[in-house]
């Protein structure tokens, strides 16, 4: 689950730096969205002013009593726009490096406008009057000399004001010329009036020639076209802006998609795969559980079966000796027989000999004692003793009972018996069962004798040292040794050297096995030039002690 | 099972949840067209409010002062102090108020104003009064804000000769002015807080309810019958041509001596005579100046550029003669006059002390 947890971390560590770039773009698309409305409302704005003191201009000449705040609000606002547009162009000058230059050539243009307007206004102002008084003094010319020429001057200065053409302008100096050549000028008020009217003509052919001039800058189509110029560059750049913004808006959303079906996957899988380890784990138990049960089964099994191949193989030790048992028995019954005829003899002749009858019959006796101990020796041993508990024998009583039913076997095959006992450990009381131990010391002299067969001299020597914690006790025989090639393998269950149907090739492995039960040990000496097996027994193993396996 | 089961719903519901409030989110986001607009629009949209709540403006030649100054009461106040601080000259010797006597119809009766040192300046002093209606601030019109005009004479050598880091200085010493300077602006004590805080206050001095402007809301009675004579001669003889619009005055240029040499008549050459020629430096702008605004005109003799006009009846007969080509008779002249004292409003508020008009306050 570890590396899992990690790369969960890391995945969500993804996910959110993701995210959190994403909604950075998208405030970042946000801000320059809102500064777009903003660029795109001071053009609006600067056009629609533009328009606007287009009006007032125009108003302005046909009506008379029009004020000028309103135009100077235009301009004051239409200079706001352009300081904002001058402001916001700066702060895109990475982007669009060609719009400050485009506005520059709108300020220009608009500057150059502003100051028409105030020349406009200024000589509107003067022109008005002058033709309003212009007016006046005509109507004061009534019924003077001058009257036609006045007329006519008023006339041509009103045409020429309606459509100042050079023409009028010519027909204007013209008649002023004609009105200060008229005669009468000798009367001062005439001469007066004449002048004042010269001046406001004067005045107003020079205003109205100004004035058309800063009317002709204010009406051209300069200013709007540059703003419409630079608008349409802003224009294009901010709509292939948005479009890209659009585009990464999208790319965001489809990320942020895959990543919450991703999300979602993973942790489905997760889910998925946790619920899957639930129900292996449930099945691995229950297997366990199965194969333990199997297990604990088959290992009781095997211990009967074990407990059963043991009883097989002293059964088959005793087989092995079943012959020198016979003849063990046959001898005694022999004597038995060969006395009691005797005694029958005896009987029929009618010559008791007090001393021979009692010679016999004592022999007789001794004769089946000795027959009883054999048949109570293998009874013992025939029975399993694997559950008697430890009892202190002397091993050189195990020894005697063990030989008593195997004695007659050796003897009679010219096998030498010697018991070396220096140390008196035959006569130490170990604790064991005599009956296992008996076993052992069976397999052990089966062995021996199989082995002598092939020497010439044949012997069995026993050996009983007293190793103070523990007894050994050692059976050599006169036989040709263990070859190294199977010395490894002597103590295995099964494994013989014997002919088959001879041996079960569990004796040595059956005796190892009762050794250790007993808290010590059977080996083969491998030191030793003849085959030497060595049993060694504890004095006291109440602490070692096991039950045989 | 049954527990398993239950902690997977958990745990698919709780992915769920967070997937879907952050699909709703971007979703929202998406789809979401008006911009959420931060400062920006706020500021637009306060200029349209404005535009669209500002008095009428075409309502003939003339139109009223507003009632009431838009300016922040706090700010104005910190302006006057500032208004009326010597430290705002090199040496200590003049405030903004020594020229601009706010008792005095926001100018004085100097014929040129008297800068630092006793040096006589070229131009008369223009009112300080409702000088937020004028177009452009000066004679020749050379700053078009009075956040622009303020440097003008801080700067000039003839007249207080000092500048930013000099007054910031003194005023940094001063523990009652930093105060409260940070009570009022985020910045503190800095040269835009004090410019804005003495325009916020000028932007304080407007007059108000003159009697022409009760006039002109609709009381006929407000004005006298020889006041209405003389706007009606005002009107007629054109006087209106460029004293008009809001501030009868301060929203075109013009040149002086349309009809008549006025310089020659006067004698003597001044620089400043040549008015917004030194700005543009365009030969048709030679002897052109920003038309003054006539508001509380009676105060502020002498007249002119110049301050050559000591009396209103001069300055009415030497407009006359000299931008309309016109001699005007006596009665003209006085009943001009008249009208152009009707144009005298009350004492800006952040002035008063006792409620009176302009011209009480002398």
């Amino acid at each position: 689950m570890k590396p899992n947890r990690s790369s969960l971390l890391a995945f969500l560590g993804v996910l959110f730096l993701l995210v959190g770039s994403g909604f950075y773009l998208l405030q970042k698309a946000e801000d320059d969205l809102a500064s777009d409305f903003i660029v795109k409302e001071n053009f609006r704005q600067a056009l629609i002013l533009d328009q606007s003191l287009n009006e007032n201009v125009l108003r302005s000449r046909s009506f008379v009593s029009e004020n000028y705040d309103s135009m100077v609000a235009d301009s004051e606002l239409n200079d706001h726009a352009s300081d904002e547009l001058r402001r916001l162009s700066t702060t895109m000058i990475e982007d669009l490096p060609e719009l400050p230059v485009q506005l520059e050539s709108y300020f220009r243009l608009w500057n150059e406008k502003k100051m028409a307007i105030e020349d406009f206004k200024a000589k509107h102002s003067v022109l008005r009057n002058s033709l309003k008084y212009l007016s006046t003094l005509e109507l004061q010319a009534e019924g003077t000399e001058v009257e036609h020429q006045a007329h006519q001057l008023l006339f041509s200065v009103l045409s020429f004001n309606l459509s100042p053409t050079p023409n009028h302008e010519k027909q204007v100096v013209h008649n002023l010329g004609i009105l200060m050549k008229a005669p009468g000028q000798k009367k001062t008020s005439t001469a007066e009036f004449v002048d004042s009217l010269a001046l406001h003509t004067k005045i107003i052919l020079r205003s109205l020639r100004d004035r058309e001039t800063s009317e002709k800058i204010i009406l051209s189509r300069q200013v709007p076209e540059a703003l419409a110029r630079a608008e349409n560059l802003y224009h294009s750049w901010s709509t292939q802006n948005s479009r890209n913004s659009t585009y990464i808006k999208l790319l965001l959303g489809t990320v942020c998609v895959i990543l919450i079906v991703a999300l979602i996957s993973f942790f489905r899988r997760l889910q998925m795969a946790s619920a899957e380890l639930t129900v292996l784990n449930r099945d691995l138990e229950l297997k366990v559980t199965k194969r333990t049960e199997e297990l604990s089964h088959t290992l009781q099994e095997l211990a009967q079966k074990q407990q059963v191949l043991v009883q097989a193989s002293k059964m088959s030790a005793l087989g092995e000796m079943a012959g020198g048992v016979a003849h063990e028995i046959n001898t005694p019954l022999a004597v038995i027989q060969m006395r009691s005829e005797q005694v029958q003899d005896m009987i029929n002749d009618g010559d008791f000999d007090q001393g021979f009858l009692t010679e016999a019959l004592e022999s007789i006796r001794e004769t089946s004692f000795r027959i009883a101990k054999i048949v109570n020796g293998l009874r013992m041993f025939s029975r399993n003793g694997e559950r008697d508990p430890l009892q202190p024998v002397a091993l050189g009583k195990v020894i005697d009972d063990t030989f008593s039913f195997c004695r007659e076997r050796f003897t009679n095959n010219g096998v030498r018996l010697e018991i070396v006992d220096e140390s008196g450990a035959g006569s130490l009381l170990i604790p064991c069962r005599p009956t296992e131990i008996s076993q052992v010391l069976l397999n052990l002299f089966n062995n021996s004798y199989d082995a002598t067969q092939s020497s010439q001299d044949k012997w069995v020597q026993i050996h009983l040292v007293d190793l103070r914690e523990s007894v050994e006790l050692s059976v050599t025989d006169s036989g040709a040794g263990i070859s190294p090639l199977i010395r490894e393998k002597i103590m295995q269950p099964f494994f013989t050297t014997k002919e088959v149907g001879k041996g079960t090739g569990l004796g040595l492995s059956v005796s190892q096995g009762i050794a250790h039960a007993h808290g010590g040990s059977l080996r083969l000496d491998e030191n030793s030039p003849h085959t030497r097996f060595v049993l060694t027994l504890p004095k006291d193993r109440s602490e070692q002690f096991r039950p045989a396996a | 099972m049954k527990t398993e089961l239950k902690l997977k719903i958990r745990n698919y519901f709780s992915v769920f949840s967070i997937c879907l409030a952050t699909a709703i989110y971007i979703l929202f986001r998406f789809t979401s067209q008006v911009p959420t607009l931060g400062a920006e629009k706020e500021k637009l949209k306060q200029q349209i409010f404005a535009i669209s709540q500002s008095e009428p403006l075409r309502t003939g030649a003339f139109s009223p002062l507003p009632k009431h100054t838009s300016a922040n009461p706090e700010k104005a106040r910190l302006g006057k102090m500032l208004f009326e601080d010597k430290r705002l000259s090199k040496d200590d010797s003049l405030s903004c108020a020594s020229c601009h006597d706010l008792y005095h119809g926001g100018a004085n009766s100097l014929k040129t104003a008297v800068g630092i040192r006793g040096q006589i300046g070229e131009v008369n002093t223009p009112t300080v009064f409702n000088s937020q209606f004028n177009f452009r601030q000066f004679w020749d019109g050379r700053a078009a804000s009075l956040n622009e005009q303020i440097e003008g004479p801080i700067h000039s050598p003839i007249e207080m000769a000092t500048s930013w880091t000099e007054i910031l200085a003194k005023l940094e010493q001063d523990k009652r002015v930093i105060e409260e300077f940070d009570k009022i602006y985020p910045k503190g004590l800095h040269r835009e807080s004090v410019i804005d805080a003495i325009v916020e206050f000028e932007k304080s001095l407007i007059t108000p309810n003159s009697a022409f402007d009760q006039f002109l809301r609709g009381d006929a009675s407000a004005l006298s019958a020889r006041q209405l004579a003389g706007y009606q001669k005002f009107d007629t003889l054109g006087c209106v041509a460029c004293h008009q619009g809001r501030n009868i005055g301060g929203n075109m240029f013009q040149s002086l001596g349309i009809a008549g040499d006025y310089f020659k008549a006067r004698g003597g050459f001044l620089n400043s005579d040549l008015g917004r020629y030194n700005v543009t430096k365009r030969e048709q702008d030679k002897y052109v100046f920003r038309v003054p605004s006539l508001r509380n005109v009676e105060l502020t003799a002498p007249y002119f550029h110049d301050g050559a006009v000591p009396t209103l009846e001069e300055a009415v007969r030497k407009m006359a003669k000299y931008q309309l080509g016109r001699n005007l008779v006596a009665e003209d002249v006085e009943d001009i006059v008249e009208f152009l004292k009707a144009l005298t409003g009350q004492l800006p508020v952040s002035l008063q002390s006792v409620r009176g008009t302009a011209n009480e306050a002398q």
